[in-house]
């Protein structure tokens, strides 16, 4: 079924067409020509295709920087940067809606909004592409992800009490894996595990693996939950995820603050 | 009760050095370098 566009502003479209490849000037009838027609500016076709595609290519050299560094080890297993930016995979991502849609993004930690960082994008992206990466890529990619959210906003100063609903921290990640990826992080090989293995990647920049207990345990709070009456190990639980800000009263907390200008 | 709120936040502090059993720690040398994530925030404000 053809796609049926809304017109866009010549801004969006002159982005568009310098990044994504689907968006090219010269593709006979792709978008850009379509949406061309739509605006009603046939100026817009007027492109040199040459410089175009150099600048193009610099500008995607540009978003695979900002994501390799933080998905490092992940890109052992997705190849070099001259390899990989032609590849299949990342051409795809140009164009995904991952990339495109700021909402698919984290709010900028000083209230720049949403769309600033690729880093989440990228995830989205290679979450939807499971049918062509190895399991441990994408769990290993997933690993480099959390610990990336974790960094991204600074842990609040003061841990939550435990008097109110607590939530899991957005910036916090619980996690289950089949391969331990978390060893390659560490300067050793992929162990093989019987069972699931299981992370906390905490906001302080301390992670840690976790018993199958203690993980169902802090999922529980998933959806927020009452603290109620606890056991004496429950409540040392809470206190280690309060004190590495996993969990939290404020699920909002990385919501950005708005910016105050003078 | 100045005082209570006092040791309340000390006892929370060290507790971001104390885990209870079963929280294993990985030796991966804290979250991404200051060089990597610091081009993608720009100046930080401490909160």
């Amino acid at each position: 079924m053809d796609t049926v566009y809304k017109p866009i502003a010549k801004q969006d479209l002159l982005i568009r067409m310098s990044i994504d490849p689907c968006w090219s000037p010269e593709i006979k009838d792709g978008p850009f020509q379509q949406m061309v027609k739509l605006i009603g500016d046939e100026s817009l076709l007027d492109v040199n295709i040459a410089a175009l595609h150099a600048e193009r290519r610099g500008r995607w050299l540009q978003i695979l920087a900002q994501v390799k560094p933080i998905y490092q080890k992940t890109f052992l297993y997705l190849g070099d940067t001259e390899e990989f930016v032609d590849d299949v995979i990342f051409q795809k991502f140009l164009s995904s809606n991952f990339l495109w849609e700021a909402e698919y993004s984290l709010p900028h930690p000083l209230g720049y909004g949403r769309g600033i960082e690729k880093a989440t994008p990228f995830i989205y992206f290679l979450r939807s592409q499971s049918e062509v990466l190895l399991k441990k890529v994408l769990e290993l990619a997933e690993l480099e992800y959390a610990i990336f959210k974790a960094a991204y906003h600074l842990p609040s100063k003061q841990p939550s009490g435990m008097e109110d609903k607590l939530y899991i921290s957005p910036a916090a990640t619980l996690m289950s894996v089949k391969n331990d990826v978390l060893n390659i992080l560490e300067g050793k090989e992929i162990l093989e595990s019987p069972s699931d293995v299981y992370y906390m990647i905490s906001p302080t920049g301390r992670n840690f693996r976790l018993t199958e207990e203690i993980f169902m345990f802090l999922q529980s709070f998933s959806n927020g939950r009452e603290i109620g009456s606890l056991k004496e190990r429950e409540r040392k639980i809470l206190n280690t995820a309060l004190g590495l800000r996993v969990l939290c009263e404020n699920p909002s907390e990385l919501e950005s603050k708005p910016l105050k200008h003078s | 009760m100045e005082k209570d709120k006092n040791e309340k936040e000390l006892t929370l502090n060290e507790l971001q050095e104390l885990v209870a059993p079963g929280f294993f720690e990985a030796d991966t040398n804290g979250g991404l370098s200051d060089a990597i994530i610091g081009p993608l925030l720009g100046p930080r404000v401490d909160n």
